[in-house]
């Protein structure tokens, strides 16, 4: 790929956005640069694995860059650029039986089993989640969005959603302090 | 909306600054592959395609002929030629087929 011009690492977003638009490869590159932690730490939160997180960033990546010509406003990409990334997990989920095709609402809330021996962190007490649950408290709590804004975004019905991210918390919260975490 | 203040500062405290190392350079490939593995099947599309024109060019034509004559047939013969005229899109096998098609995918978007 061409080396990108020096002044494309301060450009404000919206217009290297435009170039990559015009099929510009470099300014694209600045925005995987720019996009990459966000997009990435967000795959660490729903999967727990750094691998599984880094393959599925590169394939949004891809993705986006397949459709950039298809974004209506330069300065929407990065909420776009999530839209992508939930979709993928989505159907990465439905493909490997974490999500029901049937539906992303009925999930039977129960504490997983988990052994008291090992160390848990964040990521894999969000693991122990059901998926949809999972879904919802992490882009409840990581992307900061509204209930409104998780069911645009992923299709959950907005009552579910609230009980989702009620009844998440409350089960986070105990597997975090069964481990002795600080919440 | 009320957030758990603690678990919100365990998820803010999670959020690691990742290093860009090789993620980028990672994805350039990928995309260079996949557009690589894009004008590869289209090269390959259109050697089929001349290929298929070349052995079969007069059997070709004459099913495309036949196709053409099935697909206009009319469905409802209509005395009044100006009548006929405006409903002849929609008046034969392939505008049967059309909305055929129109409504299967309506169908599947609802279902959806």
């Amino acid at each position: 790929m061409p080396e990108a011009p020096a002044y494309y690492a301060d450009g404000p977003e919206a217009l290297i956005v435009s170039l990559a638009m015009r099929g510009d490869k470099s300014a694209f590159s600045e925005l995987v640069r720019r996009r990459q932690p966000g997009v990435r730490n967000l795959f660490r939160r729903f999967s727990n694995s750094p691998e599984l997180a880094d393959d599925m960033a590169q394939r949004v990546f891809l993705k986006a860059w397949q459709r950039i010509r298809q974004l209506k406003h330069a300065d929407r990409f990065g909420g776009w650029l999530k839209k992508i990334a939930v979709n993928e997990w989505i159907d990465y989920q439905r493909k490997h039986g974490g999500i029901a095709t049937t539906e992303l609402d009925d999930v039977q809330l129960e504490a997983p089993p988990v052994s008291t021996s090992e160390a848990i962190d964040l990521d894999a007490a969000l693991a122990a989640l059901p998926a949809p649950v999972r879904l919802c408290i992490v882009l409840s709590y990581h992307e900061n969005l509204s209930h409104s804004e998780i069911a645009e975004l992923t299709g959950i019905k907005l009552g579910t959603i609230k009980s989702h991210i009620r009844r998440g918390s409350e089960l986070l919260r105990d597997l975090l302090k069964a481990y002795g975490g600080s919440v | 909306m009320n957030r758990d203040p603690a678990l919100q500062a365990l998820f803010d405290s999670a959020e690691t600054e990742l290093r860009d190392d090789a993620f980028t350079t990672a994805v350039e490939q990928r995309i260079d592959r996949r557009g690589k593995r894009v004008i590869a099947g289209r090269l390959a599309a259109v050697i089929l395609l001349v290929t298929l024109e070349v052995l079969l060019e007069s059997p070709l034509q004459q099913s495309l002929g036949v196709a053409a004559e099935i697909l206009s047939t009319t469905l409802i013969p209509l005395d009044n030629e100006w009548l006929a005229f405006a409903l002849s899109p929609i008046n034969s096998i392939a505008g049967l087929i059309g909305l055929v098609l129109i409504g299967t995918q309506h169908l599947y978007r609802r279902m959806r």
